[in-house]
């Protein structure tokens, strides 16, 4: 965002602006003061999201940076506009890192409305299946979910999906999805032999992992698990 | 006594940005402002260095997609347009700071550096830099290697194999017709790998790969010698891991090369700080503010007043880092040598775009880190990876680990909150593609024409940059205009030719903008080799 973007932009607005970006002083201020603190928080914005970003990402994302104003999207209706599902029952799991996955769904509308007037329906669930060992947990969704971030308790361990509902106490699968094993998050490590040589090979720092704290308990994780509805 | 390997890799990428349907537009400027700031250096360099007889060994890694543009026509004539503009500025920098003792040679610098790169690239190079890579290739100077088609991040389509083994065999097919030769390596997009995705290396004899260091250090076996010797997948093909001592030399964010205060500051862009008037030659036509290029300040210690850039001492700077780190490099071989049957190999990948757009010096570290890497060659030996499984054809077999060197090492900047919506339509655009080929596996004319299309456009929308750019939030409309736009282009050809009823004059439209990969087979897709 520029000077001269800001100052062409009316006064009522720049106050919608200033207010929406947690400004205080926006009351008593004129407007030239107006679009410095908003120029200030803007670029105080710009600095907190590159501290998000490890070094390579925040260098990487020089080469996409033209002009100042890309951020604001042109007004007008959509020209590409997508479908917003593609009307089948399926469910694809993703892996992000050791311990989330993403998982994405639909469910056909037919199908949809025949689960709906199943009069024992209680509640549409994704079952979380982990292989090693063999378990599962249920996570309640809503209709109008269609994706959601899955935390999986065990790193270098295979997991599966099944999107499905309870009824009556027992749950009828709809789709299952692909199975991912999630990554390591530890080295393989035998033990044994040269210490200094072990420290030497093994114990380097990958840059992409610089900052990055160990995995959380799964209790800390807010996820709707109930497993008191399990069969 | 050779004390160890070092392989100096650079990646070279772009998305496919071109809009002929636009007299001018923004975001091809990513193109020029590499050619000019990245691109021309780096060769200017090769070439010196082989003029003057020092002897070097570099892999370059160089997307389709970025090869596609730098042979188009009508982006080379917008190239040399966009210098004209640049030179026309420059002059009016050196008229109006011809009184300032600090800023007049600066504005003289760049209008000089502007004139050499019209004259290199129109003149030298006849606007063939790609050419010129193949001759560096050729001399035995350079490897040059291929990466995905589109530059996808292929952890995320992988839920289509066949999707991944197009990004291979595509941009195989298109390396081989920019550079005549076969690639031996490829580069995964943003080094994302997952288990199994050597097989379809492996298809097109691709022989090796680069990881980030997890990738290896966490393999199913414990890496004997860790990130300094490569790992065979089951397959055979080989798996090099990146050093990250290497790395954070460059990037890391206190002691890293990069943000010295005398190298000259990235963000004080004439563009943005002077008076519209000054400008208005170079500015689009709505008088938005871009970047020049034209940076006269220094990055200077943190908290006082911005100095002007001082280029001298820059390039002793340069010139003293490239020493700090070729001398780094040879001291972490010596310390690691007495601990292996070989010499240790240190793997130093970095994106090119970083020397000179974002680095403004790197460009001339490069220069200064190969004669002196030359100078000392009895030592540290430059390779490349091909260089070094020839010396060691034996490798530790190991399955490597699912990484990537984004943030956070797995597939984080690319599937998350912003990005993550993208998924559900590439995943169904493969399947669809899949179904185009298995109904019609056999077309001609304008239909073989239109599954074409389909197969380029769903290449496009997969480019990693999109989702990138929605993470890191710049120029986010214009990511999400592209990804929506090469899914509706894809989903609108694929009911055409299901209902039998092609859109010509569009479609021509289309394949005339969209012109990457001009020997793109769709009946090659899901299938394995040619």
């Amino acid at each position: 965002m520029t000077r001269e973007r800001l100052q062409s932009i009316p006064l009522e607005e720049l106050t919608a602006m200033a207010l929406s970006a947690g400004l205080e002083t926006v009351d008593s201020a004129d407007r030239a003061e107006l679009i410095e603190s908003l120029l200030e928080s803007y670029e105080e914005l710009r600095q907190e999201r590159e501290e998000g970003n490890s070094p390579s990402v925040r260098v990487g994302e020089k080469k996409y940076e033209v002009a100042a104003d890309e951020e604001l999207e042109a007004p007008g209706e959509d020209p590409f506009p997508l479908p917003v599902r593609y009307n089948e029952t399926k469910v694809v799991l993703m892996i992000r890192d050791p311990h989330w996955a993403f998982a994405y769904w639909d469910i056909e509308a037919q199908k949809a409305q025949r689960v709906r007037k199943d009069a024992n329906f209680e509640q549409l669930v994704l079952r979380v299946h982990d292989c090693e060992p063999s378990s599962s947990f249920d996570i309640p969704i809503q209709w109008e979910d269609s994706s959601w971030y899955i935390y999986l308790p065990n790193a270098d361990c295979e997991y599966g999906l099944d999107l499905g509902y309870l009824a009556a106490g027992r749950f009828k699968l709809l789709a299952r999805s692909n199975t991912i094993r999630t990554p390591r998050e530890t080295i393989v490590d035998a033990g044994g032999g040269d210490e200094q040589a072990r420290a030497l090979f093994l114990g380097v720092q990958p840059e992409a992992l610089t900052g990055v704290s160990r995995p959380m308990s799964s209790e800390a994780i807010p996820q709707r698990i109930l497993s008191s509805l399990r069969e | 006594m050779v004390k160890g390997y070092l392989a100096f890799v650079l990646h070279l990428h772009l998305p496919f940005v071109r809009h002929p349907e636009h007299e001018r537009f923004l975001e091809e400027d990513w193109l020029f402002e590499a050619i000019s700031e990245t691109y021309l250096p780096l060769l200017e360099v090769f070439e010196r260095l082989e003029r003057e007889k020092v002897g070097f060994r570099l892999t370059l890694s160089i997307s389709p997609t970025l090869a596609e543009m730098l042979r188009d026509e009508l982006l080379q004539d917008r190239y040399m347009r966009h210098l004209e503009r640049l030179i026309e500025l420059a002059e009016r920098e050196v008229a109006r700071t011809r009184r300032d003792a600090a800023l007049g040679p600066l504005a003289g610098m760049y209008l000089e550096r502007f004139r050499g790169c019209l004259e290199s690239f129109n003149g030298k190079y006849g606007r063939n830099l790609l050419g010129a890579l193949a001759g560096l290739q050729k001399r035995g100077l350079l490897e040059l290697i291929t990466s995905g088609a589109s530059h996808a991040f292929l952890p995320a389509i992988a839920a289509v194999p066949e999707t991944v083994q197009a990004q291979v065999g595509v941009a195989v097919r298109s390396h081989i017709r920019n550079f005549g030769d076969y690639p031996k390596g490829f580069w995964l997009p943003e080094c994302g790998y997952y288990p199994g995705v050597e097989a379809f290396l492996k298809e097109h004899d691709l022989r090796y790969t680069f990881l980030e260091a997890h990738g290896i250090l966490y393999a199913d076996r414990p890496p004997r010698y860790g990130v300094y010797a490569p790992l065979a997948c089951p397959n055979h093909v080989s798996a090099f891991g990146r050093d990250p001592a290497s790395a954070r030399a460059v990037w890391s964010s206190e002691e890293g090369y990069p943000g010295d205060p005398v190298y000259r500051e990235f963000y004080r862009d004439i563009g943005f700080e002077l008076p519209l008037d000054c400008l208005r030659s170079f500015l689009p036509d709505d008088g938005l503010r871009v970047n020049t290029g034209i940076k006269y300040y220094a990055i200077t210690c943190p908290g006082a007043d911005k100095k002007p850039y001082n280029r001298k001492a820059a390039l002793r700077k340069a010139e003293e880092h490239a020493e700090h780190f070729a001398h780094a490099r040879l001291h972490q071989a010596e310390q690691l040598r007495p601990h292996m049957d070989r010499p240790p190999l240190l793997v130093c990948p970095f994106d090119a775009e970083l020397f000179g757009h974002w680095w403004f010096e790197g460009p001339e570290w490069v220069e200064a880190l190969l004669r002196r890497l030359a100078r000392g060659a009895e030592k540290l030996r430059m390779v490349t990876p091909s260089e070094y499984l020839e010396h060691h054809p034996e490798q530790q077999e190991a399955q490597p680990c699912f990484s990537s060197w984004g943030n956070k090492g797995y597939a984080e900047v690319w599937l998350e909150s912003s990005n993550d919506w993208v998924y559900r339509h590439l995943h169904k655009l493969s399947e669809r593609m899949l179904e185009l080929v298995r109904r019609f596996p056999g077309e001609k004319g304008i239909r073989r024409r239109a599954l074409n299309q389909a197969f380029r456009e769903l290449l496009l929308s997969q480019s990693s940059d999109w989702a990138f750019i929605m993470k890191t939030g710049t120029t986010v409309p214009y990511a999400m205009r592209r990804t929506k736009e090469h899914i509706s282009n894809f989903n609108r050809i694929y009911s055409g030719v299901m209902e039998n009823d092609i859109q010509q004059e569009w479609l021509l439209k289309l394949e005339a903008k969209n012109n990457l990969f001009p020997e793109i087979d769709y009946r090659k897709f899901g299938r394995a080799r040619p």
